[in-house]
């Protein structure tokens, strides 16, 4: 959280180092070349991101099982990916435009089961039960973003943005799971899992860098480094757990102006 | 037209149940095809069934853990009618067979014409209840599949009536009933009761009609706990062969037990039946699962002391019964002790079932019955004896922490049930100094009396402390002989040698020569003639002075 708000107070304060320098009195000396104008209103992104970090989580959970308490421990992978991004914005003031942003990722999560299942028989003598499930995640975050344009020259644009994310976690997870034994019950085979689809929401921050160059008026290319941050509540077996949505994503695409 | 293709099909079963995987049982034939071959010749018989109208699948479902795969479940029909309990059971990937289990019946000759209507069945279902009794399906016509003979062509349904449910089938041309089997799933459970000296354990139960019974539904065996509720006359009757019922059974309404003997009687034979399991390899009394039926609770500690004297060892003993029970299923017996307030020779007496070496005991006199049969008198009897205490030291220390205290394992026998106060001994026998209890530790101080069957009990001590030898090593009291035993940490193979010998090797009237030279033997058979233990066991045996 620290770490996340750091990182935005960086960028706000880029934003407005930039800001300042637009309308800084210039000095008495020769003008500095002028700044291309931005002559464009509508600005649109889409492409592809590639997601750096994990959002591993794991949860430790009492179960009871033959009148003792054992142990189940799920252990979420939830490694990088790709996700579709896409924005659009539009030039409010000078350099400042507002916008709206879209990423959509969607990954398959291994989630390891380890579990110390009680012995029907006798107390203090479980069992190791330890199986893998294959599950699903999708994050859709839509951010609402403040963008300061910074033009480098008619063909390239440099944008810096930062705002609101609003979060929207899918995560299927693992409620119980079941075994198989057989007397004399000293060992348990894991058989499969009990999931189910949880989806849960949250309002996070998101802030980047955008470099767009255009080989035509309207058309270009760009490239984008983006960190996103949200924490959703999920229920699982021990109560609730936070789990973490967005990271650092870069990658590029089509960019468009009007 | 339907005759002529079910004969064709009967005479395709028959031709194909020659192939491997396939048993011709009478008119039933049971397939298991699993691979290559056998799956393409049995997916056509079931293909061709199917087309003829004797299969139709009742069941189409996937198995979530293997989504390619589509299972079948088809149930076989003759002339329209279904065939009860025969069914073929088709798992296909992606359209592609493998395996295919099966039993049908393949006759071919039967009439489907009942004799009496649905009417008449259900009026014949209903009167073979109680009063009040309903029907909870429909009456059925159906060819019953059996094991032997041509299925019976007879209506079904499934009657309710006080606490109990059946399906009936009743024969359709006689109105004979011919089947009932219970519709009520016994459901295994698992509780906790507090035992002799208050320790807290496990109990493998079943759960009927919302009350709880000491009846083991997770161990192999008939695993049943017998409460008698202090009725003496009772527990007289079920041992000379009355029958015992449901009602009988110890039970508990929350499944946290209080009635130490039901849970300490039902949790230690469950742990013998575990010891010879895992240690011995042995299922059980005759190691094909006999029943282990016990009785508890013939005599309360207070009736005790009104008991006539014939009658005491009701309370403060326990034994095996090879021919008692129903049936002469074998029955083992624990009595409750006395009051704690009272002593009998200097000892409190808790309920016998609170000790696991004497429940150990009482069912290794079982299986000694279903073995070497040990003559239960002179020195097979004190063998006989000494085995039992053998067993129930070794499953002490099998599943109890090694310790003097209450609840550990030791050389002593019925140490947690015989306890004296102020500090005396406790337990009935020792393996270490059986001199203590005033029993031979040498074979020059057998009893030769005739008491006690000429010494069984008090004779047992000498085998068994030449067991105690080979484990512990030490010195015998009498002979003064040194003995190098294997160690505690390999108590084991102690266990096997005596295990074997007494189950494998002795004859049923051994005397105690006999029970050297097969324990050393045995000894030799596991762990080599020049063995530590082999070793152990001779310098045990003469040390005690058997040779």
């Amino acid at each position: 959280m620290k770490s996340r708000a750091v990182l935005f107070a960086i960028l706000t304060c880029a934003v407005c180092t930039a800001a300042e320098a637009q309308t800084r009195t210039p000095a008495p000396r020769p003008a500095p070349p002028r700044r291309p104008a931005i002559d464009e209103r509508l600005f649109f992104s889409a492409g592809v991101l590639f997601r750096v970090n994990s959002n591993d989580f794991t949860d430790t959970a009492t179960i009871r099982r033959n009148v003792e308490n054992g142990q189940l421990e799920t252990s979420y992978d939830v490694g990088g990916g790709l996700a579709f991004d896409a924005s659009g914005s539009y030039l409010v003031w000078r350099q400042l435009a507002l916008g709206v942003g879209l990423t959509v990722f969607s990954a398959s999560t291994t989630t390891t089961i380890d579990a110390q299942v009680p012995h029907p028989f006798f107390f203090n003598q479980p069992r190791a039960v330890t199986g893998e499930f294959d599950g699903d995640r999708s994050e859709t975050a839509v951010h609402i973003q403040a963008k300061w344009l910074v033009p480098v020259n008619t063909n390239m644009l440099v944008t810096i943005f930062g705002g609101p994310s609003f979060f929207k976690v899918e995560q299927d997870i693992v409620d119980d799971f079941d075994y198989s034994e057989s007397y004399p019950f000293d060992t348990a085979t894991f058989t499969r899992a009990i999931a189910s689809s949880q989806s849960e929401s949250a309002v996070g921050v998101n802030v980047g860098g955008d470099v767009a160059y255009y080989f035509s008026r309207n058309v270009g290319v760009g490239g984008t480094v983006q960190y996103s941050s949200g924490t959703v509540e999920m229920t699982v077996p021990s109560g609730t757990a936070d789990v973490k949505a967005g990271g650092l994503q870069a990658g590029g695409g089509i960019r468009l102006r009007f | 037209m339907k005759r002529v293709m079910a004969i064709a099909v009967a005479a395709m079963a028959l031709f194909v149940s020659l192939d491997v995987g396939s048993a011709q049982q009478g008119s039933r034939l049971r397939f298991n095809a699993t691979t290559g071959g056998d799956l393409r010749t049995w997916d056509q018989f079931v293909t061709a069934q199917e087309r003829a109208g004797a299969l139709r699948v009742r069941q189409v479902s996937q198995d979530p853990s293997l989504p390619s795969r589509t299972v079948e479940r088809m149930q076989q029909y003759y002339q329209g009618v279904p065939v009860w309990g025969a069914e073929v059971v088709r798992d296909s990937d992606r359209g592609v067979p493998v395996s295919i289990f099966g039993d049908v019946s393949t006759q071919s000759d039967l009439d489907t014409q009942p004799g009496i209507t649905a009417d008449a069945a259900e009026r014949l279902l209903l009167s073979r209840a109680a009063s009040g009794a309903t029907l909870l399906r429909p009456v059925t016509l159906v060819l019953l599949l059996r094991d032997a003979g041509s299925p019976n062509l007879a209506y079904t349904s499934v009657v309710a009536s006080a606490n109990q449910v059946f399906r009936v089938f009743v024969d359709a041309r006689t109105g004979v009933e011919v089947l009932r089997y219970s519709s009520i799933r016994k459901q295994a459970s698992i509780g906790t009761g507090r035992g002799v000296i208050g320790d807290t354990k496990k109990m493998a139960v079943r759960l009927q009609g919302g009350v709880y019974l000491a009846d083991d539904l997770l161990r192999p065996p008939v695993l049943t706990t017998f409460d008698m509720r202090n009725n003496l006359s009772r527990a007289l009757n079920v041992l000379f062969g009355a029958p015992l019922f449901v009602s009988d059974i110890a039970a508990d309404s929350d499944n946290s037990w209080t009635d130490v003997s039901a849970v300490d009687a039902h949790a230690y034979i469950g742990w013998t039946y575990d010891y010879y399991f895992k240690r011995h390899g042995r299922r059980g009394l005759d190691n094909r699962d006999r029943p282990l039926i016990s009785l508890i609770n013939a005599v309360s500690q207070q009736g005790a002391l009104s008991l006539p004297p014939d009658f005491f060892d009701f309370a403060v003993n326990a034994f095996w019964c090879d021919d008692c029970g129903p049936g002469a299923i074998g029955v083992m017996f624990f009595g409750n002790g006395i009051p704690p307030a009272f002593t009998q020779g200097g000892q409190n007496i808790n309920p016998l079932a609170g000790s696991l070496d004497i429940v150990a005991h009482e069912l290794t006199h079982g299986v000694t019955s279903a073995t070497s049969n040990l003559l239960p008198m002179n020195e097979p009897g004190a063998l006989n004896e000494s085995f039992s205490d053998v067993m129930g030291t070794a499953t002490e220390f099998f599943f109890q922490p090694v310790g003097a205290g209450i609840g550990q394992a030791d050389y002593l026998i019925g140490e947690d049930s015989f306890r004296a106060p102020g500090g005396g001994l406790n337990g009935i026998r020792s393996l270490v100094n059986p001199i203590a209890f005033g029993d031979p530790d040498h074979y020059s101080l057998r009893f030769t009396g005739s008491e006690d069957d000429g010494g069984v009990h008090t004779n047992s001590t000498i085998p068994s402390h030449a067991y105690y030898l080979a484990i512990e090593g030490g010195r015998n009291r009498v002979s003064g002989m040194t003995v190098q035993g294997v160690g505690a940490a390999n108590r084991e193979q102690i266990e096997k040698a005596f295990y074997r010998a007494f189950v494998f090797l002795l004859p049923a009237s051994a005397n105690f020569s006999t029970a050297r030279a097969a324990t050393i033997q045995a000894a030799r058979d596991l762990y080599g003639a020049s063995s530590t233990a082999a070793q152990a066991i001779t310098q045990a045996w003469t040390a005690v002075g058997v040779n």
